[in-house]
């Protein structure tokens, strides 16, 4: 993919997430500014970066939703929740295309119609809100919000007159937040007659930040001059919201344009005249495309690390010489003769005294206006500095230069995830190779008899694998991830569902800073939604129940997560009205999942578990939620694949609390190794409780079961010969003592009888591949020291 | 009266109200090269402002306020002496 898009789905992530928990808020506090401020800077970033880059279906989308935040922002409308569901929606549709161009670099053309669709509603949403304030406002004309565009295209003209200071001015302010409108004031011939002075009008515009008079055509000869019939016009610019200027102009508002400053100075990059507007901006850069202000911004870097490479006098002028030529030539392509003119000069005079350092204060200048014209300016300087080729010489100086280290560095430093995962796995190999130093160690000393050689190979050992541990300790920290990367996103599902589902529902997230690996955290993420979805329509009540059944009307849904030793553990935890086994064991029998024996045998605890089963669903009737009976058993099948556990504790009335219990990091595995047959496999220790030697005749036959008892505690047996189709008894010790390894999934305990113990070993665990990904009973493989492989055991399957 | 007329200029002290146009008007008109001094001037009624422009009128001074100025400067010319 291309860079660009990809820095471009990078930062679009970033700013779609915000977007979204901001939306949250303004639904919570909806007349708080910051929010407002801050949810239209989000917008019209995103919506600058993917018109940049082409992806106008989003682009049109996200206009919308500015234009619809801009009038919340400047008090035109009032929020409301449906504001807020629209642009909601918006930014889901903005979500699934970028998905799209993340999957295949762009996105399907069938989602014009949905763009179209999305943008009309916004629209829709916008006018009839403001129609409706606009209404209230006395002696608005009709004039205010009719033929906005075709109005923008006159006014922006109007914008080629701003001089240069005023301009850049403005711009920042606007870039702060504030907003401004330009307004065209062509008051009627007949104005002065009516008692009315056009001039004093403008000049009291309320917000009043800069004002220009001119003559609609040319003036008669002054004795046939009608000095009352007005031939004047006033061009304003005023920082004031819309209302508070459409009430200024009250009863002559049909005489006055009123367009967004900002829309005007964007919009002019298309129109020619807002071209000619805009060739007297400090470097026209607004109006250059992104792929030419990262040129620009590269050649002012290579030109810079140049000159400041340069030694010995002789070259430096002809290096100034040749900056001068392109510098020059690069303002005048952009449009910027002033600053083209002003470079020879700085040159001509460097070149004649020898002293070049006026060109590099040149080059600064230009550097630092290029980020104050640049909105995506972020984006400009990575792409240029990623787009800087293999350093010459000259530029490695320049890095070394103080003044340009400011430029290249940053705190954080976004990799993409191969790159990790490249790491990750030469950890890998590197902690196995290691591992063969003690085996070689060993052959030193005994097949060759050299000692001291083989002192020196251990000693050398200890060090690297003091460093391969460090090292791979720092891999593992870089792919640690917090909690609330999916914790995030429940805000909005329970807002979302709840008012779907007609329930009040208080979210309550704690321990979002808890960290796990990467696939760790991401495995979690689907399991979660599914769990919180369950909640919330099984779970909490209507508040009509809840008042019934004495509890607060508002229901509690708590997700906390946090740390217990090598495990995460995330709870989600509701307050509604539990699950209650009766009705459980009874659905179960009616969906066979259990036969009458196990029903009437069944305790409460086993009972309510059987939501996990496969094809169980208890919702009265099937909701576009949950409820398919394709819900549980997949969350149950998702938590195990990376080695979790689940807990459900349910009261009746009281409320349910889940448990899921994961792993830290599944990089590293503690495997024991054991032999049956003679040959060895891995377990991993998460699930062994012990291992023990059980006399044969303390194993007790029931049927075609055996089971023995350890301190008072009755574990069933199953040899492990047995359970991989082995056609072989397993063998004893010479005490007639067999091998029981004691493990325990969930609550259940078991032993497996194998032949022979041997170590535990730290391995990294590589997935089966190819024709041997379909074999289920191994969870994956891991290279020993020795050369040899072992296959590690998934218990659960073989079970 | 806000505007004094003298032999070479037309002197604006305070605000020329509309009334002033006229009076305005009919001094312009006999002046080969006419020129105004605005330094007290704080403002200018639209007819005659328009006088000023219709004539070519030459500002001699600029208001001593900052806005004032800057509005008029937009539209008139400075004498060039």
């Amino acid at each position: 993919m291309n860079e660009l898009i990809e820095q471009y789905l990078s930062e679009a992530n970033e700013l779609m997430e915000g977007i979204t928990n901001h939306l949250i808020q303004l639904d919570k506090q909806p007349e708080e500014a910051r929010i407002m401020n801050e949810l239209f800077r989000l917008v019209h970033t995103l919506k600058g970066n993917s018109g940049i880059l082409g992806f106008d279906l989003i682009a049109n989308v996200l206009h919308a939703s500015e234009d619809l935040m801009d009038a919340l922002r400047v008090g035109e409308i009032s929020p409301s929740p449906e504001f807020v569901d629209r642009l909601l929606d918006a930014m889901d549709f903005a979500y699934r295309l970028h998905k799209e161009i993340e999957e295949s670099g762009n996105y399907a053309a069938g989602h014009a119609d949905r763009s179209e669709q999305l943008t009309r509603s916004l629209r829709e949403l916008l006018d009839r809100s403001q129609k409706k304030v606009f209404n209230q406002i006395e002696g608005a004309s009709s004039c205010a919000e009719s033929s906005k565009g075709e109005m923008g295209a006159r006014q922006s003209e109007k914008v080629a007159t701003l001089p240069e200071d005023k301009r850049s001015e403005f711009l920042k302010r606007i870039e702060e937040g504030e907003v401004a409108f330009l307004l065209n004031y062509t008051p009627a011939a007949d104005s002065l007659m009516d008692g009315v002075d056009p001039f004093a009008l403008s000049r009291e515009t309320p917000g009043f930040a800069w004002g220009e008079i001119k003559a609609r055509g040319y003036w008669p000869a002054l004795d046939v001059l009608d000095a009352y019939r007005c031939a004047v016009s006033f061009v304003v610019v005023a920082f004031a919201p819309r209302t508070i200027l459409e009430l200024h102009y009250g009863a002559v508002l049909n005489q006055v344009e009123i367009s967004r400053l900002e829309d005007l100075v964007l919009s002019c990059v298309d129109d020619s005249a807002g071209k000619a507007a805009l060739v007297s901006a400090p470097l026209g850069t607004t109006s250059l495309s992104l792929d030419a202000r990262v040129a620009v911004r590269q050649i002012l870097y290579a030109q810079k690390a140049a000159l400041t490479g340069a030694s010995d006098v002789l070259k430096r002028e002809k290096l100034i010489s040749s900056a001068a030529f392109i510098l020059s030539n690069c303002c005048k392509a952009v449009g910027n003769f002033e600053e083209s003119e002003a470079v020879q000069r700085i040159c001509r005079q460097a070149n004649n005294g020898g002293e070049f350092q006026a060109v590099l204060e040149w080059i600064e200048r230009i550097d630092a206006r290029l980020d104050a014209e640049t909105p995506e300016k972020k984006l400009v300087a990575a792409a240029a500095n990623s787009l800087v080729e293999e350093p010459a010489p000259s530029v490695v100086d320049a890095v070394n230069n103080p003044s340009l280290n400011g430029l290249v560095s940053s705190k954080s430093l976004k990799v993409d995830h191969l790159k990790i995962d490249r790491l990750m796995n030469l950890i890998g190999e590197l902690v196995v190779s290691k591992n063969a130093m003690p085996y070689l160690a060993q052959k030193a000393e005994e097949q060759f008899g050299v000692r001291e050689l083989s002192r020196e190979i251990k000693a050398q050992y200890s060090e690297i694998n003091r460093i391969a541990e460090e090292m791979q300790d720092a891999i593992m920290q870089i792919r640690m991830m917090p909690v609330s990367v999916i914790f995030q996103r429940f805000p909005r599902l329970v807002r979302d569902i709840s008012r779907r589902l007609g329930k009040e529902v208080s979210l309550v997230l704690e321990g979002e800073d808890t960290e796990a690996d990467k696939t760790i955290i991401e495995s979690l993420a689907d399991p979660l939604i599914h769990i919180v979805r369950n909640s919330l329509d099984h779970g909490l009540e209507t508040p009509e129940a809840r008042k019934l059944a004495g509890k607060s009307v508002v229901g509690t849904l708590t997700i906390r997560a946090r740390q217990e030793a090598d495990r995460v553990v995330i709870e989600i935890v509701d307050d509604g009205k539990g699950i209650d086994p009766a009705v459980i064991k009874r659905k179960a029998l009616e969906r066979r999942l259990i036969t009458q024996e196990q029903f009437e045998r069944m305790d409460s605890r086993e009972a309510i578990h059987l939501i996990f089963a496969p094809g169980f669903s208890t919702a009265e009737a099937i909701s576009d939620l949950s409820g398919r009976g394709v819900g549980m058993d997949v969350v149950r099948a998702a938590v195990e694949k990376v080695d979790g556990d689940l807990e459900l504790h349910s009261e009746v009335g009281r409320g349910t609390r889940l448990t899921i219990s994961l792993p830290l990091s599944m990089a590293v595995t503690q495997v024991i190794i054991i032999e049956s047959d003679g040959q060895t496999f891995g377990i991993p220790m998460d699930h062994v409780v012990e291992t023990v030697r059980v006399p044969r005749r303390n194993i007790r036959s029931i049927k075609e079961f055996s089971a023995t008892m350890l301190r008072g505690r009755l574990v069933p047996l199953k040899s492990l010969n047995r359970m991989l189709e082995i056609p072989r008894n397993p063998l004893t010790n010479s005490n007639d003592e067999y091998a029981v390894l004691v493990v325990r999934f969930g609550n259940d305990v078991l032993g497996v009888i194998v032949d022979e113990f041997r170590k535990t070993v730290d391995i990294i665990q590589k997935p089966l591949t190819g024709v041997l990904s379909g074999l289920s009973v191994y969870s994956g493989s891991a290279l020993m020291g020795d050369g040899s492989v072992l296959m590690i055991l998934n218990l659960r399957e073989v079970l | 009266m806000p505007i004094q007329f003298t032999d070479k200029e037309a002197l604006v002290l305070g605000v020329a109200g509309g009334d002033e146009a006229e009076a305005l008007l009919r001094w312009v008109q006999q002046q080969p090269c006419p020129r105004v001094g605005l330094e007290e001037c704080t403002h200018l009624h639209t007819a005659v402002l328009q006088v000023l422009l219709a004539g070519s009128v030459k500002v001699s001074v600029w208001p001593r306020d900052d806005r004032l100025r800057g509005w008029l400067q937009s539209c008139l010319d400075e004498l060039q002496s």
